[in-house]
């Protein structure tokens, strides 16, 4: 016998789990790599772009450099006395205020012969060599861009070289205006694409958001199919799930038509054996005992399989009108009324219909061989732990039983050895069997109406 | 009384169709069924024994067809699988009672005797007709409280009289409830057992209507 008990929802996740980023969602691994590429693209272009800044910047310096040197080569001239000097200094006022940074100086054979105002006592001391571009410290501490020519006079056969520097932090202040603009643009950038791709992500998944929806509903017991997406990538994939809860429709249906025909096959020369012995045949015992042997095997197939169907839902009033249609006759003769109360109206077993008529079917019967005059049939929904649950209370205002025989009924027709007369009071260990088959369970107890309280939970 | 049983197996159409004659019924059998449709679309029956799981046309379809022809004789199913659903099926067809398998042939006689007694508009067991009784269970007819002595042909006539007392019954009528498919009708017979029948119960009882038929009056 495989596990009648397990919980048939066990396996469901429950909706609360279903957080919208988790570490292995599609989701997250697209945003993040999305947000990986972005920021790598947007990195490498700031570093590109201020690279290509700082040498135009530069450039610009040097140039300006440049044409000081030049000036100053070109003003340059051999005294009568054999010494260099300098011509007409330049203008510009960074090369007259003290200490700017902006220093020029001219050297013949090393000694420095002339240099600007702004160098005030101090000279600079310029590695040997050809050192344009080179960084050297200042006077007053700054670090300065350095470019320097060597060149000749016609007159003289002294080497003569023209020095000319420009504060770094000049240079850095003018980057420093251009870059900070550069990674403003930039990030402005990187959110906008990073927006873009959440949106894209987020459209490309609702599709299979929509089907996971879809496909819920359809273990919930609330549709049968699932619709095509609207999206063809999808659509192969809902096929292919229609193609597989139609398979297993039609399986369980032809295990379920199998098993009824065998019950048939069986029961009909049952049914003639039994007639053609005297009613107090010992054999009439064995005849009543395979029987019950069917019974129990053709209910357990039935019921074994149901709780793995998807997309079953039983609304409960259209089979309590059922169940009343076929004992409305006894029901009248005696007497008895029925009174019902089921809300919400719609409420719905998340099950098989033939298992909830037979849980309804034989405590409705049952309470018909015991009720006085009234039945009482109360089916609402409760909230258990969490899971939906439904509660079907069947009560009469029969004589009842004690709590000795309550253990007693849920007892009998448990097992197979049963003897006495097919039919005697199986039917609440019928009901108390299915209930265990989809997680729920048959207490009895006494009726505020005097008699036998059947309740049951069951799956909503 | 006439009754139709539609089982397919052998054994049990017989038992069923003994124990259904030694209480006074007429029983026409049919062993599938488009068989059984066919015999209860075409002849007057007062209660019908139809199992659910036949071959050919399935019981639930045979049912449906009569109700949809507009048959409204009782008909009593017989289930194996004895399950509600089997039930509901059988009673959204329009049945009016069932018995599982197996079960106990005086069960279903019974059962078929109410559903024959609940078709006339009879809901107690016991039927009054005047200064007559009839018990419909024990098959026992009284007049004034005296068991009467009928032969079995006495007793199928009074007892369809009994059961639609005051209503004009034709010899046709009377004929084909009398008589099961197989046997000769002979509407001299009938007339002869009225004659015999008025002499027992009484003359004033059973009238008789030129051209029409018969009357069992029992008021004004």
């Amino acid at each position: 016998m495989n596990d009648p008990t397990r919980d048939p929802h066990a396996h469901d996740p429950k909706p609360d789990d279903r957080r919208r980023f988790r570490g292995d969602s599609i989701r997250l691994r697209l945003l993040a790599l999305s947000a990986l590429l972005i920021g790598a693209a947007l990195v490498a272009g700031y570093l590109l772009i201020s690279a290509i800044l700082q040498e135009f910047i530069t450039g610009r310096f040097d140039a300006e450099a440049a044409s000081v040197s030049e000036a100053l080569i070109a003003g340059a001239q051999v005294a009568d006395d054999g010494r260099l000097v300098a011509g007409t200094p330049p203008a510009d006022q960074r090369f007259s205020m003290p200490l700017t940074g902006w220093y020029w100086q001219l050297e013949e054979d090393g000694r420095v012969m002339a240099k600007s105002a702004s160098l005030f006592d101090n000279v600079l001391s310029v590695p040997a060599g050809d050192s344009s571009g080179a960084t050297i410290a200042g006077p007053a501490g700054q670090a300065l861009r350095l470019t320097r020519s060597s060149f000749t006079l016609p007159d003289s056969d002294s080497r003569m070289a023209v020095t000319v520097t420009i504060p770094r932090a000049d240079i850095e202040g003018s980057l420093a205006l251009v870059r900070k603009p550069l990674a403003i643009s930039l990030l402005m950038l990187g959110i906008g694409l990073a927006l873009a791709s959440v949106i894209q992500v987020t459209a490309g998944l609702r599709s299979l958001d929509r089907l996971g929806r879809d496909l819920r509903r359809i273990r919930a017991g609330k549709s049968e199919t699932l619709p095509l997406p609207p999206v063809a990538e999808l659509r192969p994939i809902a096929v292919e799930i229609n193609g597989l809860l139609d398979q297993n429709r039609s399986v369980l249906a032809r295990a379920r038509e199998h098993v009824g025909n065998l019950a048939h096959s069986l029961k009909t020369p049952l049914a003639a054996l039994s007639n053609g012995l005297p009613a107090d045949h010992p054999g009439q015992a064995l005849i009543a005992r395979m029987d019950r042997q069917i019974g129990w095997h053709l209910r357990r197939a039935r019921s074994s399989a149901a709780p793995r169907l998807l997309g079953q839902r039983t609304e409960i009033g259209p089979v309590v009108d059922d169940i009343l249609l076929v004992l409305r006759r006894p029901l009248d003769d005696a007497g008895i009324t029925v009174r019902t109360d089921i809300l919400p109206p719609d409420l719905a077993f998340a099950g098989d219909r033939q298992d909830l008529e037979e849980i309804i079917g034989n405590l409705t019967e049952n309470a018909a061989k015991w009720a006085r005059s009234r039945i009482r049939i109360s089916a609402s929904p409760v909230q258990a732990a969490g899971v939906a649950e439904l509660r079907v209370v069947i009560e009469d205002d029969g004589p009842g039983m004690s709590d000795k025989d309550h253990a007693l009924a849920l007892a009998r027709g448990s097992g197979l050895d049963e003897t006495g007369p097919a039919g005697s009071g199986l039917g609440l260990a019928i009901v108390a069997d299915l209930a265990a088959l989809h997680g729920g369970k048959l207490v009895l107890d006494r009726s505020d109406l005097g008699g036998l309280r059947a309740e049951i939970a069951l799956p909503a | 009384m006439r009754c139709l049983i539609v089982e397919d197996d052998p054994l049990l159409s017989s038992q069923l169709v003994e124990a259904m004659q030694a209480s006074g019924f007429a029983c026409d059998s049919a062993a599938d069924g488009e068989q059984g449709e066919f015999q209860g679309s075409t002849r007057s029956y007062d209660v019908a024994v139809l199992d659910l799981g036949l071959p050919g046309l399935p019981g639930i379809e045979v049912l449906t067809r009569w109700r949809q022809a507009g048959i409204t004789m009782p008909v009593l199913i017989l289930t194996a699988r004895g399950d509600w659903t089997d039930k509901v099926a059988g009673f959204r067809a329009g049945a009016d009672d069932y018995a599982v398998k197996p079960f106990r042939l005086d069960e279903v006689v019974i059962r078929a005797q109410t559903l024959v007694r609940r078709a006339a508009g009879h809901a107690q067991a016991v039927i009054e007709a005047g200064p007559l009784r009839l018990d419909s269970q024990l098959g026992i007819i009284t007049l004034n409280g005296m068991a009467l002595k009928l032969t079995a042909f006495e007793a199928r006539i009074l007892t369809y009289l009994i059961h639609h007392q005051n209503r004009v019954v034709s010899r046709t009528e009377l004929s084909d409830h009398l008589y099961d498919a197989a046997a000769d009708r002979d509407f001299k017979s009938i007339e002869v057992v009225i004659g015999r029948l008025r002499r027992k119960i009484g003359e004033g009882l059973i009238e008789t209507r030129r051209g029409e038929g018969y009357v069992l009056r029992t008021r004004a």
